[in-house]
């Protein structure tokens, strides 16, 4: 049986493997990354199709960006947010890392120099790992924030959460990662 | 006073959008005098940069690849979408369950 030949076939060999290493940077799972691969590729078989417009990856690319913002809000629907009650812009909570009063009860320490810094594979890897221990609630809105670089106003509107839970939820991400780089990096220095 | 749990949120928000002219100044001067938030701060820059470098270092890094399987599972899924497609055209009437 031979496979009739689409131009989605060809854009599978071409571009099928940047689509999946682009859809792993922001869910993170190779799985889930190869599903959202083979939606964009059926989403092109769609419609009116390729218009020549832009380059057949960057025209792909777009369809798999909104696949996984989709993948994101599905999630969402599945294990909520939680709505942190009585969250007020100036009362974000973290018991676990401030005193009753206020300040810090370990404090940050200077992570030195951030150019040599970024240059080092074992600092990379242990922030991925922090970022896989993260509630998968703060992971998925931070991914969204930092690697997609999605404005908060466009996070809200797609996860439909108001700006008050972004903020609160970005915070306990970043609050949660420098934590967890802080333990698994500075005491491997 | 603004004190360091508050003075982190700030932080974080600032990130976000921009503050309020009195929420700046009250976290530039706790700033000023917290070695501790200023630390955080440096730390909440480094993360943003960190991640954004994490993410264009996956996308460009060669040796990750659809597996052998996915790539035939991805082809197998094209072909049966582009039968579906074609019989659709051909017989226009039939209601076909998408």
């Amino acid at each position: 049986m031979t496979a009739p030949a689409t131009p989605q076939h060809d854009w599978l060999a071409e571009h099928g493997d940047y689509l999946y290493r682009y859809a792993l940077a922001r869910l993170r799972d190779p799985h889930l990354a190869e599903d959202a691969v083979q939606e964009t590729l059926l989403a092109a078989m769609q419609g009116s199709g390729y218009a020549g417009k832009a380059s057949p990856r960057t025209w792909l690319t777009g369809i798999l960006k909104h696949k996984v913002i989709d993948h994101f809000r599905r999630q969402q629907r599945e294990v909520p947010l939680e709505t942190p009650e009585g969250i007020a812009d100036d009362a974000p909570g973290m018991e676990e890392f401030f005193a009753e009063d206020g300040h810090w009860l370990e404090p940050p320490q200077s992570w030195g120099d951030p150019g040599s810094l970024l240059q080092q594979d074992q600092f990379l890897r242990i922030l991925q790992a922090c970022m896989d221990r993260l509630p998968r609630n703060l992971a998925r809105i931070f991914l969204l924030r930092e690697v997609e670089e999605t404005d908060n106003e466009e996070i809200c509107k797609e996860l439909e959460i108001s700006p008050t839970n972004a903020w609160v939820m970005l915070y306990r991400a970043r609050m949660g990662l420098r934590k967890c780089l802080e333990m698994n990096w500075l005491g491997n220095r | 006073m603004l004190d360091c749990r508050h003075a982190t949120f700030l932080a974080s928000q600032s990130l976000e959008k921009r503050l309020p002219f009195r929420q700046r100044m009250a976290l530039r001067l706790h700033l000023m005098m917290c070695d501790a938030c200023t630390q955080f701060t440096r730390q909440l820059h480094l993360l943003r940069t960190a991640l954004g470098q994490f993410g264009r270092q996956v996308e460009n890094d060669e040796n990750l690849v659809l597996s052998k399987q996915a790539r035939e599972r991805i082809a197998q899924a094209v072909t049966a979408q582009a039968r579906q497609n074609d019989e659709a055209r051909r017989n226009p009437n039939h209601d076909s369950t998408n």
